[in-house]
């Protein structure tokens, strides 16, 4: 008995007991009422007890400074006690009185005004009508809406500042990086919603586990009464030489819970290309590699300049591509993906170069015709088998094959003298073979086990004949790896980590051949490596310390000069990421020092012709390229009031790299690069801000880029000149979002080049696009555009005007009418200037000609 | 000044004793996106009792891919739609009976639509509630609203109250809180509950009543026993089929609260 009264005495004497009696203004004790206990200095509710039939004893559990007690009651006006700095081992009595409050008695219907978007974890969900205005057709023209979304002239989309890994259907990835196929073609009134999602893995054992931060964005389909949708788009017109001009674009998708598929059919000749599928792509798998770590290099480059404005207007084609890209979830353990595509094109062009080279006091006048036909073709296959042994274990492997063929047959003018017949051809077949295990170990933690054999081999031809002279250049490239690593991942509360070890080995032959010269040389490279990296969280602040050890053993064996050259090294590679993260803005701060062994385009002593003019040749080293670097990037993304702001700023800088040394005269560019210590140097920053104003349905979008490049070079044997490249370039968006018929957007961009060494060339360009779109009644629609182009500000009367119609005929929710034309001013030639630290270029390019189309669309 | 009191009493009320009606949109995003709902509910409250009911059992409007829902089933107090090609689910009418004062509210339960209810009898109070500081109130309906947080059963909810509507009261089982609750998300989308409509002009005074009161019930914790129980009979019924599996696996059902059951292997 006595051990009960003592717990009894402890309880009371360590804290307070509150004790009120609530009475109204009849003396009634008052039936139902809440008691709020506030810390008053930060006005926060910490505990609250309900009061039955007026008599309250309460045992308070926290410690107050100044506490206020609140007494509440429907139908009455609150009441409040304060006690300043409460005594632990007192008991506090009141008798409150509370007076009857006139409440005012109410109907209230709530309009739902739902947020726009949700947020569910990692992932943001947007609703599609919540941000559309009835001028999206596409799902990359809804994307553009998207606070945190951002989507470049090519297309290219990143969320948050990062590329994407994927866009995916209804969860499924069936475009891989291929992702523009699905947002540039599928209409967004197939499109429910929109999700955003960060820390996206591919492997969905793990999920949870890997960490990498990678994003993408997925499709949330309309459930409709079919699997099939698509859309057929047909075109037929003229051109302003009275051939004809046609676009055809065609795709139908098909979702199903167990196949999912894409295909799609383009035939054009008006100047819109799709070779999106074979860019440079981003994503990296768990391993941090990416399928650019096997390509080698195509040394003759059947590109003469891409001129700065939209391909459509230079891009004189005759294009058929075709892609087919299919998932099929054969049973619950196994799928199988594939993803087909072919593109053939014929490509005309007329370009003239005129070159001022400005070397010691002397003026170098050169200049380069080219009338160009090119034909590429390249198919592509990718197959990819994913097996889920039991929830363990997943078995993938993967596939790719990319056979190219590509001739370009032109006539060449040297000098305006000397005529030449050009015959270039590269042909190229990239096999990518990957074999994956993964083992999940437990919840947090997970094994992965990679080989990859691979093979990249371009061999190509560069023959140019006249009456006098003739070259045929021969020249391959090609690159063979096989490659092994282990990667163990796992995920505790505070901290992450991903540790990976691995093996590489990677032979890179090379083979030239012209009626002088020839190369023979192959590049070997053995590396072992391991990576490092931990990812510690601290309340708001995050960590990640990475350590890269590898031991790279590089020969040369360069059988022209019968000689072998080894190198055995080990590098070590740190770097540091400080991240932190607070509700709608992240700041970073990364270091980091990386160490590059030699490229195999360095590898070659003697003469290559790359073209009519320019000739190359190396002197190989076994230098590593060194580099610090040191970047903080800050991003700021607020949902409500669809705010973004981003900005980098990253500097950069080598303690060496391969140096060109340039022998310029009237006919040949002789280019030599050899590894010289000579620090280069980069400066980039960019700012970029993106905001909704809700009230003027206005969306302005403002970005300004600062780039400076320090670097060597030598010049008809001068010492080695530091020269510096600044590029400066602003642009401001304004696009509107009225309810009214008429709506616009506008985009102008100054962009400031400025090339330094012993003289300065400066060029400053700007242009404006503007698009007006006019809602004439519910069935038609007419947008106008017009882009202005003014490649040198000080020459203004060299500037272009280009103007497009469009006019839209809506007969019913299926079927659409388009007539359409491109460049009624009909406008021929694009001129431009450029420049670098010893010459001055004018540029000149023929253009698609002005054509008008007449479209029929039909939607399913 | 006689005269200018009746007036008064005629717009307003000096009234104590809350009569509430609310209508709440209850939203529940299942893990199959085509299951997923949003239930129209209305709450009835006076100062001692509230009941939460859900009566619109035919109408298809309420789930979110409606115009792939068909009636497979039909009957006055159950119907069973099938959503797209094999997702199936049910309403059942539901009556959420609160008596505060007591601390004891009362639900009907069902596991499948074929399956008898059971009457489920559970205390008011079993949340832990957080009252959050926050600079400013959240205004809903015009009314102004304080923000709390908890963890409950599984997962993790935000909820605005305001005590300018009634003392207590909450749509579903969310209560506990001192002031009415009008607004309810789990923090992983899978819930949102909203007010859309909240009515205090009520002439008559609200009369409620348990409707459960001669109903055998049983307790929250015996729920998983319940579904252990239909776990038996889905595994014979299993069993007996030509070509019978030699494991099966049971997982759910898919449901707001963490029942205590995980996954289930049969052997």
């Amino acid at each position: 008995m006595y051990k009960y009264i003592f717990l009894l005495i402890t309880t009371i004497s360590f804290s307070q007991t509150i004790n009120i009696n609530i009475t109204n203004e009849e003396g009634l004790l008052v039936d139902n009422c809440n008691i709020l206990f506030k810390e008053k200095s930060n006005n926060n509710v910490n505990e609250f007890t309900k009061v039955y039939n007026g008599k309250s004893l309460y045992i308070l559990k926290n410690v107050y400074d100044e506490l206020e007690i609140e007494i509440q009651s429907y139908g009455y006006i609150s009441e409040t006690i304060l006690i300043s700095k409460p005594l632990k081992k007192n008991k506090y009595s009141y008798d409150i009185k509370l007076y009857s409050k006139i409440t005012e008695l109410k109907e209230v219907v709530l309009v739902s005004k739902q947020n726009p978007f949700k947020i569910k974890n990692d992932t943001v969900v947007f609703n599609v009508s919540k941000y559309s205005d009835g001028s999206e057709k596409k799902v990359e023209d809804l994307l553009k809406k998207l606070p945190g979304i951002e989507v470049d002239a090519n297309g290219s989309i990143k969320y948050k500042g990062k590329q994407l890994e994927t866009v995916t259907l209804d969860g499924d990835n069936i475009f891989n990086s291929n992702y523009k196929l699905g947002t540039k073609n599928i209409n967004i009134d197939m499109v429910d919603e929109i999700e955003a999602i960060d820390n996206y893995t591919n492997n969905l054992l793990l999920k949870g586990i890997e960490s990498e931060g990678k994003v993408a964005l997925n499709l949330k389909l309309k459930k409709g009464k079919s699997d099939f949708s698509g859309n057929f788009e047909n075109a037929l017109g003229l051109k302003n030489d009275l051939n004809s001009a046609y676009y055809s674009n065609s795709y139908l998708m098909q979702i199903s819970s167990k196949v999912k598929s894409f295909g799609l059919l383009n035939l054009n000749n008006i100047g819109r290309s799709d070779t999106y599928f074979y860019e440079k792509q981003q994503n990296k798998s768990l391993d941090r590699i990416s399928d650019d770590d096997f390509r080698t290099k195509k040394l003759i480059s059947d590109e003469l300049f891409n001129p700065s404005i939209d391909p459509i207007r230079y891009n004189i084609n005759n294009q058929i591509y075709i892609s087919y890209n299919n998932l099929f979830k054969i049973n619950k353990r196994l799928t199988f993906k594939s993803n087909l595509n072919f593109i053939t094109d014929k490509i005309n062009s007329n370009q003239n170069i005129n070159t001022v080279n400005f070397i010691e006091n002397n003026l170098v006048n050169t200049n380069d015709n080219y009338s160009s036909l090119k034909k590429p073709n390249v198919f592509s296959g990718e197959f990819e088998l994913k097996y889920n042994l039991s929830k363990k274990t997943l078995f993938e492997g993967f596939s790719k094959q990319y056979f190219e063929k590509t001739s370009v047959y032109s006539t060449y003018l040297k000098n305006n003298e000397i005529g030449f017949q050009n015959f270039n051809k590269t042909k190229g077949y990239f096999s990518i073979n990957k074999f994956v295990h993964t083992w999940k170990v437990s919840s947090n933690k997970a094994l992965q086990a990679n080989i990859y054999y691979t093979f990249d081999e371009i061999p190509q031809t560069f023959e140019s004949i006249n009456s006098f002279e003739n070259i045929n250049q021969k020249s391959k490239f090609k690159k063979s790896t096989l490659l092994l690593n282990y990667n163990l991942i796992g995920k505790s509360k505070n901290f992450s980590y991903a540790f990976q070890i691995g093996s590489g080995f990677q032979r890179n032959p090379y083979f030239s051949d012209n009626s002088s010269d020839f190369n023979n040389t192959t590049f070997k490279n053995n590396y072992y490596f391991s990576n490092s990296r931990l990812k510690y969280y601290y309340k708001k602040i995050i960590i990640v310390p990475n350590i890269s050890l590898t031991n790279y053993t590089l020969y040369l064996e360069n059988t022209n000069l019968l000689s072998k050259t080894y190198s055995s090294n080990f590098v070590f590679e740190p770097s540091l990421d400080i991240i932190f993260k607070e509700k709608k803005s992240t700041y970073t701060v990364s270091y980091s020092n990386t160490q590059k062994p030699i490229s195999e385009e360095f590898i070659f002593t003697n003469n290559v012709y790359i073209n009519n003019r320019t000739i190359v040749k190396n002197l190989p080293s076994f230098d590593y390229q060194k580099t610090n670097s040191l970047a903080f990037n800050y991003f700021f993304n607020d949902l409500y009031t669809n705010t973004t702001v981003n900005f980098t700023s990253q500097f950069q800088k080598s303690n060496g790299q391969y140096l060109s040394d340039f022998s310029i005269d009237e006919n040949f560019s002789i280019i030599k690069n050899s590894f010289f210590y000579e620090k280069n140097s980069s400066f980039n920053t960019n700012f970029r801000i993106s905001k909704f104003i809700d009230k003027l349905s206005l969306n302005l979008t403002y970005s300004s880029t600062y780039i400076k490049n320090k670097y060597p070079n030598v010049l008809n044997n001068s010492d080695i000149r530091k020269n510096t490249n600044e590029v400066f370039k602003n642009t401001f968006i304004i696009r509107t979002g009225f309810n009214s018929k008429i709506n616009f957007e506008n985009s102008t961009s100054l962009k400031i080049i400025t090339s330094k060494s012993i003289i300065t060339n400066i060029n400053n360009s700007l242009n404006n696009s503007y698009k007006i779109r006019y809602k004439i009644n519910k069935k038609y629609k007419a947008s106008i555009k017009w882009d202005v182009f003014i490649p040198n500000i000080k020459n203004k009367s060299n500037n272009y005007n280009f103007v497009d119609f469009e006019l839209n005929y809506k007969l019913n929710d299926k079927i659409n009418f388009i007539l359409a034309g491109n460049n009624l001013l009909n406008l021929k030639y694009f001129k431009q200037i450029e420049n670098n630290d010893f010459s001055s270029f004018i540029s000149t390019t023929n253009l698609t000609q002005q054509f008008f189309l007449f479209n029929m669309e039909y939607t399913f | 000044m006689k005269y200018i009191i009746p007036i008064f009493l005629l717009l307003f009320s000096v009234s104590h004793s809350q009569n509430l009606n609310v209508e709440f949109n209850f939203t529940i995003n299942k893990s199959n996106d085509l299951a997923s709902t949003t239930k129209k509910y209305i709450l009835e409250q006076n100062e001692s009792k509230s009941i939460f009911y859900f009566d619109l059992i035919k109408d298809k409007t309420q789930f979110k891919n409606s115009e792939i829902a068909e009636v497979v089933f039909d009957r006055d107090s159950v119907v069973a739609y099938i959503i797209g090609d094999d997702v199936i689910e049910f309403f059942f009418k539901e009556k959420h009976f609160k008596d505060f004062k007591n601390n004891f509210q009362f639900y009907n339960f069902a596991i499948g639509y074929k399956s008898k209810p059971s009457y489920i009898k559970e205390e008011i109070n079993i949340f832990n509630w957080e009252i959050s500081s926050t600079e400013k109130d959240t205004i809903i309906g015009g009314f102004n609203c304080k923000k709390a947080t908890t963890q409950f059963r599984g997962r993790n909810y935000v909820a605005y109250f305001t005590n300018e509507l009634a003392n207590e009261g909450g749509p579903w089982k969310f209560d506990g809180l001192p002031g009415f609750i009008l607004k309810v998300d789990s923090s992983d989308g899978y819930l949102s509950i909203y007010a859309t409509k909240i009515n205090t002009k009520i002439e008559k005074k609200i009369k409620l009543e348990n409707p459960y009161l001669n109903k055998k019930t049983i307790a929250f914790v015996q729920i998983k026993d319940m579904i252990l129980e239909s776990d038996k009979k889905y595994v014979k019924k299993m069993r007996s089929l030509p070509n019978a599996p030699d494991k099966i696996s049971i997982n759910g059902p898919e449901s707001i609260e963490n029942f205590g059951l995980g996954e289930r292997v049969y052997e």
